[in-house]
């Protein structure tokens, strides 16, 4: 064998098996980029978890994909034929591992990231067999070629491995069709569309490449098959943008800024003018330097939102725990209220003896102040069943006109109280409404009165208005009172939404009269709104409601 | 913001199972020997050909090499 060893090509020493001056800057531009840009993704995606298995599989197809770009490297460089037999049979294995792991990763990305069956896993490994038993014979690689560009003359396994190569491919592909069709939720379904198109593209490249050497294309074309990674790296950083398909966070900056002066970098070795060699030694360090910050500026920006979510989930669980709170109590304070109110009735009606006229006034008075409470506790306990969604309509035809003429009646006591004018002025006929009187009378119709009232200063105006057109109806309340801010009005109608000065005019308000009132009015199909000047300057509540 | 997907694959927390990792040893110990029988073969036996142009073989030649498994050498 030593005759054999001295009439190898006459080529130069490789320097770590690998460089050479026999290799063209074309063979290492197309090997050293995809190796770079296959061992960063596979260190990142590792780095960013350890736990999960999509990661680790990840990472061996990305080193698989390394040593298979090392040792072809080692087969253009090596002018030793021991060193070309042994990686040039190694190599085989070492494809078919890449192949089988592409597999494995669509599996899982099928299989909601969960591990697959052993039976699966034989499946899969039963390719292997013939490589095994074979990749040390002569029916992987026979020996070297007279011609020293061709390299080595390949055995059957290799025509084995290209077949299988193929097969593979379309295992992927009718996996990932069938799973797509099968998952409902949509995020799973992107990420599997993602990383499956990915997967098969740089597959596909892959086999292409191999395909131009048994077709005798030239080597050259072969060299454009590694270029499958970074488009298949790209793939990935898109799904982790978009689907968040890996457990990644500032993955996507880092990687980018790194391929990117890693291309600059590599211009270097294409480019032997000097000029051009010093003006992309100032871009590689820009580009550095600005990565250094965008990557710092994105991790404090992914923290910033990873807290933000933290405080969000907090908040939900907070206010839904104080709405709990809230529903409770007011349930209670209801009880003892209602149990006062019959109380301070009945002394006041005399169920328990004749009393005093000093202690009937102060009895109707308490009765006064304990039916506010349960008016103000009921109001509460509406706009949570509002919020909970707990609400039930009994919806019949009434007179809209009737109603807004019973619940004037009712409030002329307290306009007059405040020395106020209520008029009520509506159009001509019928106005037949389909919907929960008791609902629109109490929350629309007595709310807006009630409002101008409470919030009109003495001796002010209250007009109430019932116009029709065609197909609905519109009742309005005009006061000259206090009016309504621009900031106000934004969250008028919104929970709890007091003006900047509503509590100094009425101490009572609990804010979520108005709320309940757009509730009540838009589950009738209707609207409702406000309209004013500005502070000081009255305002106007106006409802629209269809008409049956 | 997307739902994040579970990262672990089983509730143990575990990456695998008993039986993957039997089949896991096994798998990667057959592909450890089938590289040192080729490195064994190759680099210590030197057991390979160097074609020369009056010798090198046919594209269907090739199937007709049979690898001796006794002595450990290719012949036709």
């Amino acid at each position: 064998m030593e005759e054999a060893v001295s009439s190898a090509c006459e080529w130069y020493s490789a320097s770590l098996l690998i460089f050479s001056e026999n290799v063209g800057p074309l063979v290492y531009y197309a090997h050293l980029l995809p190796l770079i840009a296959s061992l960063l993704l596979g260190f990142f995606v590792i780095l960013a978890s350890r736990r999960a298995l999509v990661h680790w599989v990840l990472f061996f197809m990305t080193l698989m994909f390394s040593a298979w770009v090392y040792f072809d490297l080692i087969l253009w460089a090596s002018p030793s034929p021991e060193f070309v037999m042994f990686f040039w049979s190694s190599i085989v294995v070492i494809e078919l591992l890449i192949y089988t792991s592409c597999l494995y990763l669509v599996y899982l990305f099928c299989n909601d990231q969960k591990d697959v069956s052993i039976w699966t896993k034989l499946a899969i490994s039963a390719s292997f067999i013939p490589i095994i038993l074979f990749a040390h014979t002569g029916y992987n690689v026979l020996g070297l070629s007279p011609d020293c560009d061709e390299g080595a003359i390949e055995g059957p396994l290799i025509q084995y491995l290209y077949l299988i190569e193929v097969l593979l491919i379309f295992w992927i592909a009718f996996l990932a069709t069938r799973a797509y069709l099968k998952i409902t939720d949509s995020l799973k379904r992107k990420q599997l569309a993602v990383i499956s198109v990915g997967t098969i593209a740089f597959l596909l490249l892959f086999t292409a490449g191999n395909f131009t050497l048994i077709f005798s294309v030239g080597p050259l074309y072969d060299q454009y098959k590694l270029f499958g990674m970074p488009i298949f790296a790209g793939f990935v950083a898109y799904s982790v943008i978009r689907f968040r398909a890996f457990n990644l966070k500032v993955f996507t900056a880092q990687i980018l800024i790194v391929a990117s002066a890693l291309l600059i970098f590599s211009l270097l070795f294409l480019r032997t003018i000097d000029n051009v060699r010093i003006v992309t030694i100032f871009t590689f360090a820009l580009v550095c330097a600005l990565g250094y910050v965008l990557i710092k500026s994105v991790r404090r920006e992914i923290e910033q939102r990873e807290l933000i979510e933290k405080q969000e989930q907090e908040l939900e669980i907070a206010n839904r725990e104080q709405e709990s709170l809230l529903n409770f109590i007011s349930h209670e304070i209801k009880g003892y209220l209602t149990k006062s109110e019959a109380g301070f009735a009945a002394i006041a009606e005399g169920d328990y003896g004749a009393i005093s006229d000093s202690l009937k006034t102060m009895s109707r008075s308490a009765l006064g102040e304990v039916r506010k409470g349960v008016a103000t506790v009921m109001e509460i306990l509406d706009a949570s069943n509002f919020k909970k969604g707990t609400v039930s309509y009994a919806k019949k035809t009434f007179d809209f006109k009737a109603a807004t003429v019973s619940v004037i009646e009712e409030l002329k006591p307290s306009a007059a109280e405040r020395e106020l004018s209520l008029d009520f002025s509506p159009d001509e006929g019928v106005f037949t409404v389909t919907g929960d009187e008791d609902k629109l009378k109490q929350h629309a119709i007595r709310n807006l009165i009630d409002n101008s009232i409470k919030y009109t200063p003495t001796g002010g105006q209250v007009h109430v208005k019932l116009a029709c057109s065609p197909g609905k109806l519109r009742f309005s309340v005009e006061d000259n009172g206090v009016g309504i801010t621009p900031e106000d009005m934004k969250r008028l109608f919104t929970e709890g939404g007091h003006g900047k000065d509503s509590m100094r005019v009425n101490v009572h308000s609990t804010g979520y009269g108005l709320y309940i009132a757009k509730q009540i009015v838009e589950s009738h199909g209707g609207k409702i709104w406000a309209e004013s000047e500005g502070q000081g300057k009255g305002s106007r509540f106006i409802v629209e409601l269809p008409i049956t | 913001m997307p739902e994040q997907i579970p990262v672990t694959t089983k509730e143990s927390g575990a990456m695998f199972d008993k039986n993957s990792k039997i089949f896991f040893f096994i798998f990667f110990l057959s592909i450890a020997c089938s590289l040192a029988a080729t490195y064994y073969n190759i680099m210590v036996l030197k057991n390979f050909r160097i074609f020369t142009e009056e010798n090198v073989p046919e594209a269907t030649d090739v199937y007709y090499y049979v690898f001796d498994f006794i002595t450990g050498r290719n012949s036709n």
